[in-house]
């Protein structure tokens, strides 16, 4: 018997690490959302984004064509620094493969205060953003704005300096509008080829 | 402390788990060194203090169960150790029950009720991995380049790392002298001494004292 109930306790601690590791497969809930997000499409909330020329955007309104999705604020120094350097990489490799027309890219600002409309604008004229294929967009509400963070899963906590630490990300929406992928920064030639794979033959 | 009453036990248990896990909740976990190092430890605090003091020829001979309750408590804690319910638990209410209530009866209460029943290899081979899990976490935290968990800076992930190193080195420090000193055979001769007497129907406690204050493991 007492072998029996160590053989039992083991078994369920295995069974136990499993369910929280989805299988033995993320460690982290950054890993966990992004597991999450790939076996089950995520509906994200219709919230008003507003790009940098101060028009109105809805997730809605990209609908047909997979997007690139990042969440940054400009005065970031770093991690944002190479998030939109990533994405300039990434329209000019679209463009060169001829598939700009049918990937969408939006660098959101999770910091509405700083990143208004001027300084979007600003800063997507710096990198080349054109209005078009590539966005810069705010969402000015509070509200709505945690309720797009949450949906992504996105944690932005004030760090020293005025600034943010994040989780940096390149998150891709399917033609459906649905958040289907997430991935690496490091990684960004495979999410373009992921949302080149789902845009269909437009 | 053991040997305290059981309702004053029960009072003591009940008032530090719902010092960490109400009072205090909010700014211990505000804090990624506060919820790993001050609130997880104090949780399985609380659940051993529902335990008793073994009596004292229970320190001299391994019972069948300890095992598998060491086991049970092994494996919580390690589960708690993941960064992605660590985090986790901070947004779920579930995970964060689970937790609050996982740590002191599966945890606390199979820890402390196992300790001196097992065997001293068991117990040094528990030891040995803490230190070399301390380490591990330690430099992990310390120098991974990104977050573990989204819930807290990197800075703090530093802090934390930086404070399982040095509990990692505390642990060496207070083990070394034991390691070389020899007394562990002296130990592994006295519970020798101690089963043959008991066998004979002698009284073990003498020797269980003796024991006690030997082995580098025993608790209180």
């Amino acid at each position: 018997m007492p072998r029996a109930a160590t053989a039992v306790v083991v078994a369920a601690g295995i069974a136990g690490f499993a369910l929280a590791t989805d299988g033995f497969r993320v460690l982290t809930s950054e890993g966990a959302r992004r597991h999450a997000v790939a076996r089950s499409p995520r509906v994200l909330p219709e919230v008003l984004l507003e790009d940098q020329n101060g028009s109105a955007l809805r997730w809605a309104d990209l609908r047909g064509q997979p997007v690139l999705v990042e969440f940054v604020y400009t005065t970031c120094p770093d991690v944002c620094q190479q998030m939109l350097s990533e994405f300039r990489a990434l329209v000019e490799t679209a463009s060169s493969m001829g598939i700009d027309d049918r990937v969408h890219f939006v660098s959101v600002s999770f910091d509405p205060e700083r990143d208004t409309v001027s300084q979007l604008r600003a800063v997507a004229s710096y990198y080349g953003a054109d209005g078009q294929r590539w966005r810069f967009a705010r969402i000015g509400d509070p509200a709505a704005l945690q309720e797009t963070l949450d949906a992504f899963g996105i944690v932005a906590l004030p760090a020293a300096g005025g600034g943010f630490e994040h989780n940096a990300a390149i998150h891709g929406l399917d033609a459906e509008g649905r958040l289907a992928r997430i991935g690496d920064i490091t990684a960004a030639r495979e999410m373009l080829t992921w949302a080149d794979g789902r845009s269909g033959s437009e | 402390m053991g040997g305290w009453p059981i309702r004053i036990r029960v009072a003591a248990a009940v008032a530090s788990w719902a010092a960490v896990a109400v009072v205090w909740r909010r700014p211990l976990e505000a804090a990624m060194v506060l919820h790993a190092l001050v609130q997880l430890p104090l949780l399985v605090a609380a659940g051993a203090l529902l335990v008793p003091r073994p009596a004292p020829a229970v320190r001299t001979s391994a019972h069948p169960y300890a095992p598998a309750a060491l086991l049970v408590a092994l494996f919580t804690s390690a589960l708690w150790m993941l960064p992605r319910l660590l985090d986790g638990a901070l947004g779920d209410p579930a995970l964060e029950t689970a937790k609050l209530l996982s740590l002191p009866f599966l945890v606390g209460v199979p820890l402390r009720w196992s300790w001196p029943r097992l065997t001293p290899l068991a117990r040094s081979f528990v030891v040995a991995n803490a230190f070399s899990m301390l380490l591990t976490l330690g430099w992990l935290y310390h120098a991974a380049p990104m977050r573990v968990c989204n819930s807290y800076l990197r800075e703090e992930q530093q802090q934390l790392g930086t404070a399982y190193l040095v509990l990692g080195a505390l642990l060496l420090v207070a083990l070394l002298p034991r390691l070389f000193s020899g007394r562990e055979s002296e130990h592994a001769h006295a519970r020798h001494q101690v089963a043959s007497k008991t066998t004979r129907g002698r009284t073990a406690r003498p020797l269980a004292s003796a024991s006690k204050a030997s082995f580098p493991c025993s608790s209180g």
